[in-house]
């Protein structure tokens, strides 16, 4: 008994030992995609040559958002994707939902059938504007809590029997769910997208950066390569300013840069990415006053590199997907295209 | 208590009990109500306003935004009143206008081309459909279809699911084309203009924005008619178009005149409103007519929740000081800054509204005193349209600024001033609501003077908050002058002590009962809601506080206090053992013969009794003992007489408790609940019957009573793991288990033992394990 016990532990040494030549090693398949997260499809010149550049294969497109209509007492689609440009034929076009917390903390368990249904159908209704592309995948957004896991889930489900086996679905990961999967479970879907973002306390004025810290992150990164879903992973090319007043979140301005903070007659500086409003003025459609303060975040070209060597680091061997969000000629002036093949390259 | 049916009882009501209470997820999370008061009217600029319930509501902007489409549909059934010259009833216009499908309307159709053709029968009585018949009035049933067709496209109902884009934009030109043509046949120049709306919106919400601003300015000019609230409705489509291709400044004058003109449609103004720079907003001013306009522009602004809103008032006064909106903002920040500041040292609730309303705001203070020196200036320029009010306001905010004495003299200026009957009855609250603060002592006098106030005066009931700032207000003092008794009875009734009796409360509350003089105010606090003395119930509650802490004889001292008429006897007899838990039984009787029974001084020296036999008797000591562990053990939460010596028990306690106090939240049960679940000394009196007693069948029967003791100890444990909801039994580990392994090892070949194999299913499936 004692030599099949040292056999087995041997056995295991042995396979813990190739394990442990870290699953990154070997250069793997990386595929890559942009998310398309605007109400009105829009590609210009500036957004097809990043696609072009980097050979882009995929696009996820945000078809709808759903909310909870609390007059109706229902769920209902929320601005729903206007098409106006054509998709060039060799882009994968993945459809893309998003739905509140508060929907599916609001939806009676048994409304859950219908909504799959309706789901479908206005996916089906819409992907009747993209003749020559396949639907080959769908994919859910949503911050799902612990309340709101099992109607989530079982929407899950239900969609996937409504998509059939032709049509793959997936769903979004937040990070904290990765760390705490036992608590907040593991989708049932076929496939998850990490969002490698929103890692700090947005609405704190002492943080750094919101959008990502990498310090933050690899805390949670541990459990990855033992997630039991195969993982895509979308990266963050955004910014945006944080307004602040009395140390309360105000507002998010997306997009915003130090360009538009250096009228000095406006704003002062008080350190790198923080500032002070001098007088009342408008910044972006919002009017702020004399003394609200600003924080300025964005994703430094080389964070977005170190990003990607945590990532390659932690990730499971296996083929995936690495989405840029999004696709937004302001949100990617400041990141070349070059600078994204290399972000792709590290990651192999 | 005999028989099968009794048992199948017992053990029913031994579950029920069991089970906890569940809260329902199903109701969405409760959000708590801001918990606080305010003196403020909102008539006082009520009368004054078209803006006021938008501006003073501004808390409820859902409900506003919800009922804006009923406040659209008054707004349009009142204008189809007053062309048709007042005479259809506003509910038949609404039947027909809103209620009739398309296939009745072309009933209605031919019923007014039609000499002969009756009215379709629903509509047989409406008073509308009845006048478009008369008048042969098809031109405006004709119109009605169009917008029944129209309806279909732009007012999303139910099916906010199966729209199919591409088809909806076809068919929507399509109308648009039949619109046109029918336009230029209409002779009506109302229903032109109403031809016109219906096109606009559709080109609107087709998105096609140039066809929107082009049809805006084709037709518009071809119509010969009035004021109409139709105007405003097409201007607003007319600004989303012109927003949508860039014009955003046209967009954003077009928005003011629909905020400041349009009340069915001013919140959807203002969320489209939209200034992106400095260089807009300058633009923007220049725009507006006159300083009228511009004020309205800053108003506007002043919608926002977040505005400094004492800067905004100075542009509008500088521009306009009479202008409307300066009053309604007044009061509206005022409403904000009462949740701040009113009652903030003595709300006993504070707590609440920091912890789910974050209450008061950071900057509440930055907002305080900018709104008190613009209000003084108010009333001091007397400018502004009603000097008194901001006099009244300035008081009022050197109030909540807790300068007191600033805010009695201002106010004592205020009343020289004041001549509407509101604004005197508004004065008269906050006067009232400052005296109540500036009470230092709760002495004789000011005790007499508070009950007047309570019983007499008409503001303590026009004003709801009153009587919670009154309560809360007192109730600090009381505290601060060493009466627990009296404080709490300011915040809470009999039923919350009873809930958790404190003694320091009663014992205080004791002595104001028999406190020789009393004033009417303590009068009123030992009087419960039947206008009884409270005295007894008081004593009860301390002799049954005595009594649980193990002082029987002080128990009883307490409860001889009480007069003789009013010691109920408690109809269950405590001593009688169940085999099975049952908190609603009654326990009179065994085999048709009544059980004794007893008040609770009787009971008490029933236990001295037998604490005596049981040392005197060394025969039938156990037996004695056996009696005494099971009155312990009934009077325990888990006991059919739970209620002899405690008021109130929750079923599903057991699962929270916490140190024997279940803390429910709850506005009532400041102290929680307490429970008794110590099953020490039933356990002890067990475990002496065990080792004392030469009869096995007692001993078995002592045996089963201390498992039952462990059990529920178990139950209120942290090892335990068992819901009832889970079908399943409970499988506590084995420290909860050696009185059933002592049962089942030494007392298996006693009656008794068979008895319990029988009857009880859990022993049972233990036993057999």
């Amino acid at each position: 008994m004692r030599g099949v016990f040292n056999l087995f532990l041997l056995a295991s040494l042995l396979l813990g030992g190739i394990n442990c030549q870290s699953p990154s090693s070997k250069p793997i398949m990386v595929q890559n995609g942009f998310y398309h997260w605007k109400s009105y499809l829009e590609i210009d010149s500036t957004a097809s040559a990043y696609l072009s550049h980097l050979q882009s294969q995929k696009l996820y497109l945000r078809f709808f958002d759903i909310d909870w209509d609390d007059t109706r007492r229902m769920a209902v689609p929320l601005a729903v994707l206007s098409l106006a440009h054509p998709i060039p034929d060799s882009l994968q076009v993945i459809p893309t939902i998003f739905i509140t917390n508060r929907c599916m903390l609001q939806l009676p368990p048994e409304a859950l059938p219908e909504l799959a249904q309706n789901i479908a159908q206005k996916l089906s209704s819409l992907w009747k504007g993209f003749p020559r592309h396949t639907l080959k995948e769908f994919q859910l957004d949503c911050d799902w809590s612990g309340k709101s896991r099992a109607n989530y889930f079982r929407l899950l489900e239900l969609l996937a029997s409504e998509l059939g086996d032709s049509v793959q679905l997936s769903a979004t990961i937040r990070l904290h769910q990765i760390k705490y999967a036992r608590q907040t479970g593991i989708p049932p879907v076929a496939r998850g997208m990490l969002m490698f973002y929103n890692t700090g306390e947005v609405d704190q004025w002492p943080t750094e950066n919101s959008i990502l810290d990498l310090r933050t992150a690899q805390a949670y990164l541990g459990p990855l390569p033992k997630y039991p879903l195969p993982l895509d992973i979308a990266l963050p090319l955004f910014r945006w300013g944080i307004v602040f007043r009395d140390d309360d979140l105000l507002h998010l301005v997306n997009g915003l840069d130090v360009n538009a903070l250096v009228d000095t007659s406006r704003f002062r500086s008080l350190s790198a990415q923080r500032y002070e409003v001098v007088r009342n003025t408008y910044l972006n459609g919002h009017y702020l006053y004399r003394g609200d303060r600003i924080r300025l975040e964005s994703i430094a070209e080389q964070d977005l590199l170190e990003a990607a060597e945590l990532l390659k680091k932690n990730r499971a061997n296996a083929p995936f997907s690495v989405v840029f969000y999004h696709l937004d000629a302001m949100m990617l002036s400041p990141y070349p295209p070059t600078l994204l093949e290399e972000v792709l390259r590290r990651m192999e | 208590m005999s028989g099968k049916n009794c048992f199948l009882v017992v053990l029913l009501s031994a579950l029920f009990s069991l089970l906890p209470n569940t809260f329902s997820e199903a109701c969405g999370p409760l959000e708590p109500e801001f918990e606080g008061y305010s003196f403020i009217r909102n008539d006082i600029v009520e009368d004054t306003s078209s803006f006021s319930p938008y501006f003073l509501r501004f808390e409820e902007v859902y409900d506003y935004y919800k009922n804006a489409r009923s406040q659209q549909i008054r707004g349009n059934l009142d204008e189809w009143k007053s062309i048709f010259c007042e005479q259809p009833k506003l509910q038949d216009l609404y039947q027909v206008i809103y209620k009739t499908p398309k296939g009745q309307l072309e009933l209605l159709r031919t019923a007014v081309r039609s000499k002969n053709m009756p009215l379709p029968f629903k509509l047989s009585k409406n008073t509308f459909a009845l006048y478009l018949k008369r008048n042969k009035c098809s031109e405006t049933v004709d119109y009605l279809i169009y917008a029944k067709t129209c309806e279909d496209y732009v007012i999303p109902e139910s099916n906010v699911w199966k729209d199919d884009p591409e088809r909806k934009e076809m068919e929507m030109k399509r109308l648009i084309r039949q619109g046109l043509k029918t336009f230029s046949k209409t002779k009506s120049q109302y229903l032109r203009l109403r031809y016109a709306f219906q096109m606009i919106r559709l080109a609107h919400y087709s998105k096609d924005y140039e066809q929107t601003l082009d049809l805006t300015n084709r037709l518009l000019p071809r119509i010969d008619y009035g004021e109409s609230l139709i105007r405003y409705w097409i201007l607003g489509h007319e600004a989303g178009a012109m927003k949508s291709t860039g014009q955003k400044l046209e967009a954003a004058y077009r928005y003011l005149q629909i905020f400041k003109n349009c009340p069915s449609k001013r919140e959807q103004a203002y969320r489209s409103f939209y200034v992106a720079s400095d260089e807009d907003w300058y633009q923007l001013l220049l725009m507006c007519k006159d300083d009228e306009e511009r004020a309205m522009l800053y108003a506007l602004r002043a919608r926002n929740e977040s505005i400094r809103t004492a800067e905004e008032m100075n542009n509008i006064y500088e521009l306009d000081p009479r202008n409307e909106y300066l009053e309604l903002l007044l009061v509206r920040e005022i409403k904000k800054l009462e949740k701040d500041f009113l009652g903030l040292a003595f709300n006993d609730r504070r707590h609440y509204n920091e912890r789910f309303h974050q209450l008061p705001r950071k900057d509440a203070g930055k907002r305080l005193i900018p709104l008190q020196t613009f209000a003084r200036r108010c009333a001091k320029e007397r400018k502004v349209e009603r000097p008194e009010l901001w006099k009244i306001a300035e008081g009022y905010l050197a109030f909540l600024a807790n300068d007191l004495y600033e805010a009695e003299r201002t106010l004592a200026e205020a009343e020289r001033e004041v001549v509407n009957d509101t604004l005197k009855d508004q004065l008269a609250a906050m006067q009232l609501a400052l005296k109540v603060q500036l009470y230092e002592v709760m002495d004789y006098d000011n005790e007499e003077e508070i009950y007047a106030i309570m019983k007499d005066n008409p503001l303590y009931k026009a004003y709801p908050s009153f009587p919670d700032f009154i309560n809360d207000r007192i109730g600090q003092l009381y505290s601060q002058e060493g009466h627990p008794g009296l404080s709490f009875r300011a915040h809470y009734t009999l039923a919350s002590l009873k809930l958790n009796p404190q003694i320091d409360i009663i014992e205080d509350l004791i002595s104001i009962c028999r406190k020789p003089e009393k004033s009417a105010l303590e009068e009123a606090m030992i009087i419960d809601s039947n206008q009884v003395n409270i005295l007894n119930d008081l004593l009860e509650m301390k002799g049954n506080l005595l009594f649980h802490r193990g002082q029987l004889e002080a128990a009883v001292e307490v409860f001889k206090e009480i007069p003789y008429q009013n010691r109920e006897k408690y109809p269950n007899n405590p001593f009688y053992p169940l085999l099975h838990d049952c908190r609603h039984c009654k326990v009179e009787h065994v085999d048709g013969d009544s059980l004794p029974t007893y008040n609770k001084i009787e009971f008490i020296q029933r236990i001295f009794e037998l604490e005596y036999q049981a040392k005197a008797n060394f025969d039938r000591g156990p037996y004695y003992l056996y009696s005494l562990g099971n009155a312990y053990y009934n009077l325990s939460y888990f006991g059919h007489s739970w209620s002899f010596f405690d008021q109130v028990r929750g079923g599903s306690n057991w699962r929270y408790d916490k140190d024997q106090v279940y803390p429910f939240w709850s506005w009532e049960a400041p102290y929680g609940n307490r429970e008794y679940t110590d099953m020490s000394k039933a356990l002890f009196y067990y475990d002496k019957v065990i080792d004392l007693s030469k009869d096995a069948e007692l001993a078995a029967k002592a045996a089963f009573m201390a498992a039952k003791c462990q059990l529920n100890n178990y139950y209120i444990s942290k090892d335990c793991d068992y819901y009832p909801y889970s079908g399943n039994m409970p499988n506590p580990p084995a420290k909860y288990r050696t009185y059933f392994e002592l049962l089942k090892n030494d007392y298996n070949g006693t009656d008794f033992y068979q008895e319990i194999i029988e009857e009880c299913l859990y022993f049972r499936a233990y036993a057999l394990k």
